[in-house]
């Protein structure tokens, strides 16, 4: 399957590994140069970096047409909201993931559709029955 | 009737002060604070400081009861998302957001924002039709896909000086709507004849757009 993946960080450095392993062709995009530098010591993983792009093309140098999924994993919610809704709308990607810190707006995607991650909910219910028990 | 600015850079904030001269309620969110305060000491306390995307600064300022959401930041992507909370959430009957890429118009109609409007392109444009000699305008997108709206200057030594816009031979689905000859605008009509530095309006679609720029500025 060809991946994009929108965002460079630990995220999307630990997700890469399995990835490849289980034989899925790996591309990343990122206005973060450095990080990209870093994680394209995995072999066959493609990078591109981009500068100050307008968003449409940012999605179309990663070729989203091809792609069979998109993560968009960056940190910013809003981008992530953004080239998600434009991966499912305008290309037609079949699956779509996108990472959301926001509770209201993790709630508001999944009420559209989408598949969210970022989960903050769970995990101050699992530091809360931490604390408690 | 009661609207929601988001966003206090120039436009946004440029609208606020219009909107609130003519009467209206208006609150402008604006993020960064040192903005914030500048706006409050000009405008007043009808100014709230923090991510206008973020549902609970919406909440509370009161987008529950807003007539209208305009979302005015730098940001396509805070624009999208603040239109989506106040049309999904709070049920805001109209919702408008400025974009700078173009490109982005398709995704925000399609995602319910009633009114889009663009920022930077039409600035382009305008500054493309001051400089000489500028080939072909585009001035705007038309219906189906790919059919646009664009000028063109003709040239002392066009080909097609001296003919009537008739007898320009144009590929089909392109056509000449619209002439103005020095002060005056006119539909093109068979007693009618071109001449250098008429400017004709055309209705052209994308893939014919070289040819018809040769057939018009030809030799």
């Amino acid at each position: 399957m060809q991946v994009l993946i929108l965002g460079c960080g630990r995220l999307t450095e630990s997700l890469i590994p399995t990835l490849i392993q289980t034989g899925h062709r790996v591309t990343v995009i990122s206005e973060d140069r450095k990080c990209l530098e870093t994680i394209s010591k995995f072999p066959t993983l493609e990078v591109v970096f981009v500068t100050a792009p307008t968003l449409q093309d940012f999605l179309r140098q990663g070729n989203v047409d091809h792609a069979d999924a998109f993560l968009a994993l960056s940190g910013d919610d809003h981008l992530n909201a953004m080239t998600a809704q434009i991966a499912i709308h305008t290309h037609e990607v079949p699956k779509v993931v996108c990472r959301l810190e926001n509770p209201y707006l993790q709630q508001l995607y999944s009420s559209l559709g989408m598949t969210v991650v970022g989960d903050m909910t769970k995990m101050s219910q699992d530091i809360h029955q931490t604390i408690e028990s | 009737m009661f609207t929601i600015v988001v966003g206090g850079s120039e436009v946004g904030f440029s609208l606020t002060k219009a909107l609130i001269s003519a009467g209206h309620e208006v609150l402008i969110i604006e993020e960064n604070q040192a903005r914030f305060r500048l706006i409050v000491d000009e405008i007043g306390p009808v100014a709230s400081c923090g991510d206008g995307a973020d549902q609970s600064v919406l909440d509370e300022a009161g987008t529950s009861r807003a007539d209208i959401l305009i979302a005015t930041t730098g940001s396509d992507a805070t624009n999208l998302v603040a239109c989506q909370v106040a049309k999904n959430v709070f049920k805001t009957p109209r919702v408008l957001a400025l974009i700078r890429d173009s490109n982005n118009r398709s995704i925000f109609e399609r995602l319910g924002v009633d009114v889009v409007v663009d920022s930077v392109h039409p600035a382009v444009v305008a500054l493309e039709e001051g400089i000489p000699g500028q080939p072909m305008v585009h001035i705007s997108d038309l219906a189906p896909e790919g059919t646009e709206l664009v000028s063109v200057s003709i040239p002392a030594d066009s080909s097609i000086v001296g003919m009537s816009p008739s007898e320009v031979d144009l590929p089909p689905h392109n056509y000449i709507c619209l002439i103005t000859k020095r002060d005056e605008t006119h539909l093109p009509s068979d007693t009618m004849v071109v001449e250098s530095g008429d400017e004709l309006f055309l209705v052209v679609t994308a893939d014919d757009h070289q040819e018809v720029y040769d057939i018009l500025t030809g030799v």
